[in-house]
C-alpha cells in the first residue's frame, strides 16, 4: 500500500514536471503571423451593414477602399481609384479605377462591382452618408461617375471610409444583408480563414493582392481577450505580439519589459462633455463658458493617463495638427477660476450654479469617469459651480439617460472623430446634428456648414473652418477636454504600422524585424 | 425511483420560469441598451430608436418577455441582439469548454478532497489535521481570481512554464491541453477541495464514533478496513451530496476564472452579454445553467438513493 502510494505520487510528479518543463513557445516571427490582442471582436465584417467604429480596423485588412487617406493629414489618396475629379459644378465625382484587381472570391474588380457595392451600401438602411448619391453611373469598365443631388464635398472623405470599401458582387448576391458579415470578400490584403465567435479571428495573406510589395506578413490572428490584465499577461508571455489598446495603468510594467514597446499616436478623437443646452443653467452661454474656464484641462489629461502619456488639452473639436484647426483658438480655454466666477455672476447666478454630469464609473474607455468628475468638482468649486456626478456602469447607460432628456445636462463622453471634418461639425454643432440633443440652433453655424459642403477648394474650406472654430469656443456647445492619443503596445520585433490621425489602427503593413 | 425523477422534473418548470422572469427584469431595468453594443457608444438617438424598433425592443416589457417565452416552447433560445447568432449555437460552441474545465476541477477536488478529509479525521486533533484545517481555511477564504492572478504572474510571467491565457481542447493533444488548463482548473478547484475536506472530515468523525465501528475495532479488523469499509461507506452519502453542491458552485466559479484566463467558455459569454444587455443570450445561458444545476441535484439524489437504502 505504502509503496504503491509512493510510486503513484512519483509518477504524478514526473508527469507534471514533463508538462511544465518545456518553455511555452508561441506565435511570433517564426510563423510570420502576427497575433493581435483585441478587447472586442468585430460586430460584423460587412462594411455596409455594420455601425460600430470598433470594426473599422478589421475592415481595413479585408477591404481596400476607393480612396485612401494620407496618414498625417487625412487628405485623399488613390487606392482602388487611381484618380478622382469633381465635375459638373461639384455635382459629379468621376473616379478612374485601378485595373487588374481581384476580389478574394476570384471576381474581377471593375465599375460594375463598384456600382453594386455602393448600391448595396445605400440600401442597407444602416448608413445614410451616401444617400445624396442619386446615381452610380458606369461610364466604362474602369470609370464610374457618382452623381449627387446637393453640394456634397464630404463625398471623397466618405470613400476613404466604410462607403468606399468595395464588396464582391458575388458575395452580395450569394450572402446578402444577413450573410456578408460572416462571409466577407473584399479586395484587401488579407482574407478571412476562420472566425470563432468571441474567441479568435484568423486571416491569411491574399495571394492575388494587387499591391503585394506592401504586405509582409503571412497572416494576422486576432485573439479576443476582454480583460485588460489578461491581455497584458498574454503580451508579456509572448502569446500575443500586439495589443490594440492599453489602459495607462498597465504602461509602467510594459515599459520595464525590454521585449516590448509602448506606442502612442496622436488622433482626432477627444474626450468631451456633451451639453444639453435646453436645461437650465447650462442653457446660458455664459455658464458654459464659465464651466470651460473653470476646469484645468492639463491636470485632467495628466490624471487620465497617469502622467504616462501626453494628451493635449482641447478647446476645439479638432486637434492642432489637423488642417481644419485654428491655431490661435487652440488654447483658448485655460484654467481661470476668477474669470469663471465672474461669468457665472454675469449670467445672473450670483450665488453660484449647480450642474449634473453623468459619467462611466469604470476606469476604462474613453476616460476614467469617476476620477475626472472628482477632480473637476474640486476645480469648479471656486468658480461657484457645484458639480453633481451620476456614475453608471457603462458609457452607454449615460448616453441613454442624457438622450432621454432627463435631468442629466452634461455627459462625459468620447468623440471618435469622423472621416471628414465637415461631418464632425455637421453632426455635433448644427441645428439638425444628431449629437446636439437640444437642437437649439447656434447663430451662423448651419449656413457655414452649407458653405463647406458646397466647395471642394481646400483654401476656401480652411477659412470657413476658422469661422466655425470661433463659433465653437464662443458658444461652447460641448466642453472639449483633451485629445486622446492612441496607446498600444507591441513586441519589439514588430514594426511597420503607419501612425494615422484617424486613430484607427491599420495593421496591413506590419512586419517582423 | 421513477416517482422521484418525475417529482424533480416537475419542479424544474416553475423554478426556471421564476428565475427567467428575475433575470429578464434585472437586465431590462438597467439603462444602456444593446443598441449601443451594436452601433457603438456614439450612436445617434435616432439610430438607437431605429435599432430598438427593428429588434422589437420598443414593445412593452411583458410582451417582449412573452414572445421570448413563446420561442422557447418551439425549442429556440432566440438570437443574440448584438451579432444575430442563434443562442443555441453560441451555447453549444462554448459549453464543451466550460464543461471540460468544471469537470476537471471537480475530479481534482474529489481526488484531493476526499483523501485529505479521511486523513484529517483519522489523525483528528494531531498536527496533520491542524495543517489540513489551516489549508481549508485558506482555500475557503482566498478569492479564486486573486489566486489566479498570482499564479499567472509566477508560472506564466516569471517562470514561463504555462501559457497565461487561452484554452486548448484535449483533441489538440493532452500535454497542450493540460498546460492550458492547469492554472484555471487548480485555482477553480481550491475552494471546492476545502469544502469537500471539511465535510468528509466531519462525516467520517461522526461515522467513526458509531457503535458498529467500535465493534469492528474490537473484532480486531485491520485499520484500513475499519476506515474504508465501515466508516467511509457510511459517510459517503453526505460526501456525495456535498460533491453535488460543489459541482453547481464550480459552474458559477467558471464565470470569473474564464475572464481572468481568457477562456472562451459560457461564463465569459454571460459576462459579455450582461454588459451589452443582450438579453436573449443572458436568458438562454442562465436557463441552460439552471437546467444543469437542477440536473446535477437530481443525479446526486439518485446516486445517494442507490447507495443508501435508508433514503429510498
Amino acid at each position: 500500500m505504502r509503496l504503491k502510494q509512493i510510486t503513484a505520487s512519483l509518477l504524478l510528479a514526473a508527469t507534471f514536471a514533463t508538462i511544465v518543463s518545456a518553455p511555452a513557445a508561441y506565435a511570433g516571427p517564426d510563423t510570420n503571423i502576427a497575433v493581435i490582442g483585441v478587447g472586442e471582436e468585430p460586430t460584423t465584417l460587412d462594411p455596409a451593414n455594420g455601425l460600430s467604429g470598433g470594426d473599422i480596423h478589421f475592415l481595413y485588412t479585408v477591404y481596400d477602399r476607393l480612396l485612401d487617406f494620407d496618414p498625417a493629414t487625412l487628405e485623399p489618396r488613390p487606392m482602388l481609384a487611381e484618380s478622382f475629379e469633381w465635375a459638373d459644378e461639384n455635382r459629379t465625382l468621376v473616379l478612374k479605377l485601378r485595373q487588374g484587381v481581384t476580389f478574394h472570391d476570384g471576381e474581377p474588380f471593375n465599375a460594375e462591382a463598384v456600382k453594386t457595392s455602393i448600391e448595396f451600401y445605400q440600401s442597407s438602411g444602416k448608413q445614410a452618408d451616401l444617400n445624396p448619391v442619386t446615381e452610380v453611373e458606369v461610364v466604362d469598365e474602369f470609370t464610374v461617375a457618382l452623381h449627387v443631388d446637393r453640394p456634397y464635398s464630404v463625398l471623397t472623405s466618405l470613400l476613404m471610409d466604410r462607403g468606399g470599401m468595395i464588396i464582391s458582387p458575388k458575395a452580395i448576391a450569394e450572402f446578402g444583408v444577413e450573410g456578408v458579415g460572416r462571409n466577407p470578400a473584399g479586395t484587401g490584403p488579407f482574407r478571412v480563414v476562420s472566425w470563432a465567435a468571441g474567441d479568435n479571428l484568423a486571416l491569411e495573406r491574399f495571394p492575388d493582392y494587387w499591391n503585394p510589395e506592401r504586405i509582409k506578413l503571412d497572416g494576422l490572428e486576432y485573439r479576443i481577450i476582454k480583460n485588460q490584465t489578461t491581455v497584458v499577461s498574454a503580451l508579456m508571455a509572448g502569446q500575443v505580439d500586439y495589443v490594440m489598446s492599453i489602459d495607462p495603468v498597465n504602461l509602467p510594467v510594459i515599459r520595464r519589459n525590454p521585449n516590448l514597446q509602448v506606442m502612442t499616436q496622436p488622433t482626432i478623437a477627444s474626450v468631451v462633455i456633451a451639453v444639453n443646452t435646453n436645461l437650465e443653467p447650462v442653457s446660458s452661454k455664459l455658464v458654459r463658458q464659465a464651466f470651460s474656464y473653470g476646469i484645468d484641462r492639463e491636470a485632467l489629461a495628466r490624471i487620465a493617463y497617469g502622467g504616462e502619456v501626453e494628451a493635449l488639452p482641447a478647446s476645439l473639436l479638432v486637434p492642432p495638427s489637423y488642417w481644419p484647426s485654428t491655431p490661435e483658438l487652440d488654447g483658448h480655454y485655460t484654467y481661470d477660476p476668477v474669470k469663471a466666477k465672474q461669468l457665472v455672476t454675469e449670467a445672473g447666478y450670483p450665488d453660484g450654479v449647480e450642474v449634473a454630469i453623468c459619467a462611466n464609473a469604470n476606469s476604462g474607455s474613453p476616460a476614467p469617469g469617476a476620477k475626472l468628475v472628482d477632480m473637476m468638482r474640486e476645480q469648479l468649486r471656486p468658480a461657484g459651480i457645484t458639480l453633481n456626478g451620476e456614475m453608471l456602469a457603462t458609457g452607454a447607460a449615460c448616453i441613454e439617460l442624457y438622450n432621454g432628456q432627463q435631468a442629466i445636462m452634461l455627459n462625459l463622453a468620447g468623440w471618435s472623430g469622423r472621416p471628414s471634418p465637415i461631418m464632425t461639425y455637421q453632426q455635433t454643432f448644427t441645428s439638425y446634428a444628431a449629437y446636439h440633443v437640444s437642437k437649439e440652433p447656434f447663430d451662423g453655424v448651419d449656413a457655414a456648414v452649407e458653405r463647406l459642403l458646397a466647395t471642394s477648394d481646400p483654401a476656401e474650406q480652411e477659412k470657413i473652418f476658422d469661422e466655425l472654430n470661433a463659433m465653437w469656443v464662443d458658444n461652447v456647445p460641448w466642453v472639449s477636454l483633451y485629445f486622446q492619443p492612441r496607446v498600444f503596445a507591441q513586441s519589439s520585433q514588430l514594426a511597420g504600422e503607419l501612425p494615422n490621425l484617424m486613430g484607427k489602427a491599420n495593421l496591413t503593413t506590419l512586419y517582423f524585424e | 425511483m421513477l416517482l422521484l425523477i418525475l417529482q424533480r422534473l416537475g419542479t424544474i418548470i416553475p423554478t426556471a420560469l421564476l428565475a427567467s422572469i428575475l433575470v429578464f427584469s434585472i437586465v431590462q431595468l438597467t439603462p444602456g441598451g444593446p443598441a449601443y453594443a451594436i452601433a457603438g457608444p456614439d450612436a445617434t438617438p435616432e439610430f438607437v430608436a431605429h435599432i430598438n424598433r427593428e429588434l422589437g425592443l420598443d414593445r412593452p416589457l411583458p410582451v417582449q418577455y412573452l414572445s421570448w417565452l413563446g420561442q422557447m416552447t418551439e425549442g429556440s433560445l432566440g438570437r443574440s441582439l448584438v451579432n444575430r447568432t442563434e443562442v443555441t449555437t453560441l451555447v453549444a460552441n462554448r459549453m464543451p469548454v466550460s464543461a471540460t474545465i468544471a469537470l476537471e476541477a471537480l475530479i481534482l477536488a474529489v481526488l484531493v478532497g476526499i483523501p485529505l478529509g479521511i486523513i484529517a479525521s483519522v489523525r483528528a486533533g494531531g498536527a496533520i489535521d491542524g495543517g489540513i484545517r489551516s489549508f481549508t481555511s485558506i482555500g475557503i477564504a482566498v478569492p479564486e481570481f486573486w489566486l489566479a492572478m498570482l499564479a499567472v504572474n509566477l508560472f506564466a510571467l516569471q517562470l514561463f512554464w504555462l501559457p497565461p491565457t487561452g484554452f486548448s481542447p484535449p483533441s489538440a493533444g493532452l500535454v497542450v491541453h493540460f498546460k492550458s488548463v492547469v492554472m484555471p482548473v487548480v485555482t477553480l478547484a481550491l475552494g471546492p477541495i476545502a469544502i469537500i475536506v471539511r465535510f468528509t472530515r466531519s462525516a467520517m468523525n461522526e461515522a467513526l464514533s458509531a457503535q458498529y465501528v467500535r465493534t469492528a475495532w474490537s473484532l480486531g479488523l485491520p485499520a484500513h478496513q475499519v476506515y474504508l469499509r465501515f466508516a467511509l461507506k457510511n459517510a459517503l452519502p453526505s460526501i456525495i451530496t456535498v460533491v453535488g453542491m460543489v459541482a453547481s458552485v464550480l459552474i458559477g466559479g467558471a464565470v470569473l476564472i474564464e475572464s481572468v484566463f481568457a477562456i472562451p467558455g459560457i461564463g465569459e459569454l454571460l459576462v459579455q452579454s450582461v454588459l451589452s444587455k443582450d438579453f436573449p443570450v443572458v436568458q438562454g445561458v442562465t436557463t441552460v445553467l439552471m437546467f444543469i444545476v437542477i440536473l446535477i441535484n437530481l443525479v446526486v439524489d439518485l446516486i445517494v438513493a442507490a447507495i443508501d437504502p435508508r433514503t429510498r
